[in-house]
């Protein structure tokens, strides 16, 4: 069957002709553009390694201060390594250009010549080929050095000079202003003396099987004259560094005495230690003690506190005591000044009473003889009558007396009665009678009381006199009472305030006591642990002691160690070696393969990509032709037609055009046309020679197979749900009902409507123009941004070089010159993707006028430029680590600060914290930077940049990347173009039928593409606003790793017009392919509807 | 004809299919039960949305039963998984649509030779043709042949995976009368000359009267079936 569908592949082709046509050639230049990247970058990176080998690339090079003696030569050669002067001076020339020459060179790094001989004359030069290009200096020409015309016999490219920078430092190659020549052993000494500059004794080194360190302490175990140096700046650095001789021999010395005093005062140390463990140990007895008598004195201070508080007490009620009886006394004083009073008064009383009683006593005998008188004379009368009546009744009379009236008239009266007679006469009478004896007794009584009360009134009298007297002194007794009694509160108020304070003082010694107790306790854990401790320290002291004794011994040693050493460092040759470095320190070395290492991988990578893109535009196309052949698949499937057979079916052409495309492009790409056309930019730049051609297997295999199988897979992906289908559903061409077919639109007028469902139904088709759109602007994005990266670069970097010039010094006097700004600069590594990169460590005083930062104290922290900190991706705060790999010595820091400065990737330091950190001098600098040209001496310097070259350095660089800017942008625009283009052509095919019907129906021209077309600009607007910053962001997000070995800030903003550019060249492009679409839509005529209907 | 001395080549019991659920169940098929003969032209009559097509897909593996089973030569297909579905239409079955569905990039021979069983047969491909009478036009295009000599196409196409049961859906449903006779010719040569065991699905009465065994479907259910002593030619088939 598979035979029998590939008869139909030839037909498909013709009928889709155009489609697959430009997908083939877009696939073909593509791939072409990538194989030829690629190949370029492979031939340069193998051709460089060829050429490495061939020329005997060096392992490495020395720089000395005096040559090497023959003696010096031959030993070298003799241990087995292989080396070569390869000194060399700079000329400058009439145009400012400067030459550095070198003499022929026979065993390493030999020259390779694109053109002529070498140097056989003492007047022939070979020429390195970039300055000879820049300069126009041709094989058979001349150039002029100095007074004399030197013929060019050839020219060339030296391997060690691959990427001709004059300064180690630079960043950008400007093969105007610098290039090398090679002369014959005699030119070069004759040109040497004519002027130039100082030699550079230079020697370029092979290894064998020895290593780096190995022949570098063999060279620095040569002997060595330094007084030959005939170097002023490096005498003058030799005598400073000589004058450290005494000074590190004092500080042994010293080193010495002190150990020594150190040995004496730990002899004495351990004295005392002993005597204060023995000490320790009765202080701590005591402290026991101290504890047992305090926790006593604690119990006894707190019954005192009891005491006191009773003690208190009673004085409290004590004072209420007196003050109760002040009132009494008071009261009592009242009373007896009242009492005096009384007494007084009753004293007068009773003297006028005693005199009254006296008067009344005097009549008193008369009451009394009257009062008997009376009585007698009424018995006597009773008794009369009585005995007058008795005798009348004849009864015996009576004799009455005061003794028995009373007896015998009771005793009449009851004869009386008992006769019968009437006896109430004589009760009556003894009645009157007892009445009158009463009265006479009363009387007597009476008397005797006057009497008696005037003799008690006189003795009241008295007594009163008395009383008064008395009550005069209790009076005077009371007031002094209440007087003392005062006087004795007064005293109990003092008594309660010193009972009070006695109470608080026992109180607080109560408490003091206990803090006193608990104190001692901890005092006598205290001793405890401290006389443990002596002991300790003691049997510490002791074993420093033969510590010391060995320190004493073993400095006693490194004095004579340092003295011989000393002696001989001193006394023998200083360090011959200037500079030494390996080829992978050299960065003049395998610059353009480093360069070109980012291109293959990302070259491999973006045809992958861009395969994916091309082949999903073909899965649309394929699509559209499954849906077109759905009932066609259906009767396939229902024959028994396997599904497998017709995914491959589908698959094969497509994957056939993206064969041949990529075959075709991998053909261009690597032949000589292709990949030369790529290495343009390589040799515009660096000096390398002509690479010849060359087909590395994995990239034809890359270019034959990789895209059919990008094909296969993406098609199959692709194609593989729809062919998934049922027979029956195929047959039925029955369209699978999607939700966005459904999605209500509301109340719109009816050309909105159309456009949208337009755009759902092909929303596939319009999700690739968006894929295509993407991957469009990520090569449209790099473009621009190696331009923005350039043009900021150079603008940036022209901005922040504040200086006119900047020296850098082999050999700084001791103060800067006058008129210039001293930092201190360190040149440390950073590696990234594979990249070690030079960072330059700043130290700057605060007030450096051509550097705008302000530092931090501290030796590890540092101000990041924003380049370092967008490079390696740090912040504030963060830790970076910086490597001396010189010395394999790792510097972490801390981001203290970012700041914008673009120049190089550059950190700040304080200058002081900077000396410490790396162990110079406070006043060491090593660059000075200048608002003008300062005159210092040549020989101390390493070499000045000027701003005026940085900028010169930043057009160069943007005149470099130019061709490669519009190459990416041309590709960009052809991509988007032409699969925007197949994308909506592929719209109108599928809408075919809708257009013809509408055309049947009388719809015009213009209504007609409001339908189809104009809602694809709406589509294409959205398109690229969700495309431009996706592909921005992803590019910027990738760009570093591009230029991974370029050490330079990364500032990829754009400017906003360059957006609108870019959004203008997007709706430019769909605007052009808009005029072909209508042609394209004016071609569907009626019949399509019914060519579509059996 | 004598049913009993026939073998069966195909059985369906107790066919069900619905398509949807609750409310929106549709009952396409409703408990079908029928018996098919070698070498018999069975028709299977009804009008439009009345099962008729959907029992013709169970029986040429197109669509699985909700319910029931359909066995083939003794084998139940309905219980078929996908590869063994596609063996089955591949070597035992031969369809013919409404549609011809040819592939209009292919000539006629190409056409046939797409899915004929060229290892049982290798000249299976023209001897269809011959059969077809298309021998004159096998190196032509569809688009350059009418209706009726397509739809032979496509007869020759479902014959030349050398089918043992051909299943046609509506074969003149795309075509004009004399050219629909034409192919009800064809389809009756290889029924009788041939012995080809034949349904077809039609929903022209007249048609049916050509079938050896007819059956009625509507609503999803066969409402009669009556076997065709005097089969009508299709030469005398009028409608």
């Amino acid at each position: 069957m598979r035979k029998v569908l590939m008869r139909r592949y030839p037909r498909d082709l013709k009928a889709n002709l155009f489609r697959y046509l430009s997908l083939f050639l877009l696939i073909t230049f593509c791939m072409f553009l990538i194989i030829s990247i690629v190949d370029a970058a492979e031939r340069v990176i193998r051709g460089t390694e060829r050429n490495q080998a061939e020329s005997v690339l060096e392992d490495g090079q020395i720089t000395t201060f005096t040559p090497f003696t023959e003696e010096q030569i031959k030993e070298i050669e003799d241990a087995g390594y292989i080396i070569e002067p390869h000194f060399n001076y700079e000329y400058m020339l009439e145009n400012g250009a400067v030459i550095r020459m070198f003499v022929n060179r026979e065993k390493i790094d030999k020259v390779a010549l694109d053109n002529g001989r070498l140097a056989e004359a003492s007047d022939e030069i070979v020429l390195e080929k970039r300055f000879a290009a820049e300069n126009n200096y041709r094989v058979g020409g001349s150039i002029q050095i100095g007074e004399k015309d030197y013929k060019i016999t050839g020219i060339g490219s030296s391997v060690d000079y691959d990427a001709p920078y004059r300064k180690l430092s630079d960043t950008i190659i400007d093969s105007s202003t610098f290039g090398i020549g090679f002369l014959t052993k005699e030119g070069y000494e004759e040109l040497k003396k004519t002027g130039g500059g100082s030699e550079e004794l230079t020697y370029a080194f092979l290894l064998g099987d020895h290593t780096a360190t190995e022949f570098k302490e063999m060279v620095k175990g040569f002997d060595f004259d330094y007084k030959k140096v005939d170097d002023p700046y490096y005498q003058e650095m030799l005598s400073d560094t000589y004058g450290k001789k005494d000074e590190i021999q004092d500080g042994i010395n010293d080193l010495v005495d002190g150990v020594k005093e150190l040995a004496d005062g730990v002899d004495e140390l351990k004295d005392g230690t002993g005597e204060l463990a023995d000490g320790m140990e009765e202080l701590y007895d005591g402290s026991v003690e101290l504890y047992d008598g305090s926790v006593e004195l604690y119990d006894g201070t707190k019954e005192l506190k009891d005491g006191t508080k009773e003690f208190r007490d009673g004085v409290t009620e004590l004072t209420d005591g007196v003050t109760k009886l002040e009132d009494g006394a008071n009261s009592l004083e009242s009373g007896s000044n009242a009492l005096n009073g009384g007494l007084w008064s009753l004293n007068n009383g009773t003297a006028n009473l005693r005199d009254a009683l006296k008067e009344l006593n005097k009549n008193n005998a008369q009451i009394e003889g009257g009062a008997e008188q009376i009585f007698q004379a009424l018995l006597t009368t009773t008794q009369n009558e009585i005995n007058e009546q008795l005798t009348a009744v004849g009864m015996p009379p009576i004799s009455l007396n005061a003794e028995n009236y009373s007896d015998v008239l009771s005793g009449l009266a009851a004869q009386l009665s008992a006769v019968g007679m009437d006896a109430s006469g004589i009760r009556d009478a003894k009645d009157s009678l007892e009445g009158i004896e009463a009265y006479a007794n009363g009387v007597k009584q009476y008397t005797g009381a006057v009497s008696q009360i005037t003799e008690g009134a006189g003795k009241l009298a008295d007594g009163s006199a008395q009383a008064f007297n008395g009550s005069g002194s209790l009076h005077d007794g009371t007031v002094a009472f209440r007087d003392g009694i005062t006087e004795f509160k007064d005293g109990t108020g003092e008594l309660t305030d010193a009972t009070k304070k006695l109470d608080d003082g026992a109180k607080e010694l109560s408490d003091g006591t206990k803090e006193l107790s608990d104190g001692s306790k901890e005092l006598s854990d205290g001793v405890k642990e401290a006389y443990d401790g002596s002991v300790e320290l003691d049997d510490g002291v002791k074993e420093l002691r033969d510590g010391v004794t060995e320190l004493k011994d073993g400095v006693d040693d490194l004095k004579e160690q340092s003295d011989e050493m000393l002696d001989k460092l001193f006394k023998e040759s200083p360090n011959n070696i200037t500079e030494f470095m390996l080829k992978d320190e050299n960065n003049r070395i395998g610059g353009a393969a480093g360069d070109l290492e980012m291109n293959r991988s990302v070259g491999l990578l973006a045809g992958v990509i861009v395969m994916v893109l091309f082949t999903y535009v073909l899965s649309v196309f394929v699509i559209h032709q499954i849906q077109n052949e759905s009932s066609v698949i259906g009767a396939l499937y229902s024959l028994g037609v396997r599904k497998n057979e017709l995914v491959s079916h589908y698959i094969t052409l497509p994957t056939l055009v993206c064969f041949l495309g990529g075959l075709c492009g991998g053909l261009l790409g690597l032949c000589k046309f292709g990949s030369d056309s790529q290495m343009g930019d390589t040799y515009c730049y660096y000096s390398v020679p002509w690479f010849g051609m060359m087909v590395p297997l994995y990239l034809i295999i890359y270019a034959v197979a990789m895209p059919p199988l990008v094909s296969a897979f993406v098609n199959y992906i692709v194609i593989n749900k729809s062919l998934s289908r049922t027979a029956l559903s195929l047959l039925r061409n029955e369209q699978k009902a999607s939700r966005r077919n459904n999605i209500k639109l509301g109340k719109m007028n009816f050309i909105n409507t159309y456009r949208i469902r337009q755009l759902l139904r092909e929303i596939r088709t319009a999700l690739t123009i968006l894929f295509g759109m993407v991957i469009s602007l990520l090569v449209l994005m790099m473009g621009l941004d190696c331009y923005v990266l350039c043009e900021s670069a150079g603008r940036l970097n022209s901005e922040d070089v504040k200086y006119q010039y900047m020296y850098s010094y082999k050999y700084p006097t001791k103060e800067p010159p006058e008129g210039g700004e001293p930092l201190y600069v360190q040149s440390l590594k950073k590696e990234q993707y594979g990249f070690n990169l030079d960072i330059t460590v700043m130290g700057i005083d605060d007030d450096n006028p051509y550097i705008g930062v302000k530092t931090v104290p501290g030796k590890n922290k540092i101000i990041a430029s924003d380049s370092v900190a967008v490079r390696y991706k740090v912040g504030i705060g963060d830790k970076i680590i910086f490597s001396d790999t010189a010395n394999d010595i790792d510097y972490a820091f801390t981001v203290a600060d970012i700041v914008p400065y673009s120049v190089g990737l550059t950190v700040f330091m304080d200058i002081d914290d900077m000396r410490d950190l790396f162990g110079e001098d406070d006043d060491y600098y090593n660059v000075v930077m200048s608002d003008h040209e300062l005159e210092i001496e040549e020989g101390r310097l390493y070499g000045v940049t000027s701003k005026a070259d940085i900028d010169k350095a930043a057009d160069i660089f943007l005149k470099l990347m130019q061709s490669m800017f519009m190459m990416l942008i041309g590709a960009s625009a052809l991509i988007f173009g032409l699969v925007m283009y197949l994308m909506i052509a592929v719209m109108i095919d599928r809408s075919s039928f809708g257009i013809s019907l509408l055309k049947i129906f009388g719809f015009r021209k213009g209504e007609i593409r409001k339908l189809y077309l104009d809602g694809n600009r709406l589509m294409i607007i959205a398109a690229a606003v969700i495309a431009v910053p996706i592909a921005k962001w992803f590019m910027d997000t990738i760009f570093p790793s591009f230029i991974g070995n370029v050490a330079c800030a990364i500032h990829l903003e754009f400017p906003w017009y360059l957006y609108v550019i870019i959004f203008a060249g997007i709706l430019a492009t769909y605007e052009v392919i808009n005029l072909f679409m209508m042609a394209k839509l004016n071609r569907v005529n009626q019949t399509e509807v019914l060519k579509n209907r059996e | 004809m004598e049913n009993d001395s026939k073998n069966i080549i195909l059985q369906v019991k107790n066919l069900h299919k619905s398509y949807g659920s609750g409310e929106n169940e549709v009952v396409a098929l409703n408990g079908v039960d029928l018996e098919i003969y070698e070498g018999e032209l069975f028709v299977i009559l009804g009008s439009s949305g009345s099962g008729k097509s959907t029992l013709l897909n169970m029986i040429g593996g197109m669509d699985a039963p909700s319910s029931g089973s359909v066995i083939f030569r003794g084998r139940e297909i309905s219980r078929f998984k996908d590869r063994e579905l596609t063996n089955y239409r591949k070597n035992c079955i031969g369809f013919i649509f409404q549609s011809f569905n040819l592939i209009g990039e292919l000539t006629v021979r190409e056409n046939v030779a797409l899915v004929a069983n060229t290892k049982k047969n290798p000249h299976i491909v023209d001897d269809m043709l011959d059969l077809m009478g298309l021998s004159e036009k096998k190196k032509k295009y569809p688009s350059q042949l009418s209706g009726g000599q397509q739809q032979r196409v496509a007869i020759a196409r479902a014959l030349a995976g050398d089918a043992d049961l051909l299943l046609c859906d509506e074969p003149t449903g795309a075509l004009d009368y004399e050219t629909g006779k034409q192919i009800l010719k064809q389809l009756e040569t290889l029924s009788r000359e041939h012995h080809k065991t034949i349904i077809i699905v039609t929903h022209t009465k007249e048609i049916a009267q050509m079938g050896d065994r007819v059956i009625t479907v509507k609503d999803g259910k066969i409402t009669n079936m009556y076997v065709n002593d005097n089969p009508v030619s299709a030469e005398r088939i009028n409608w």
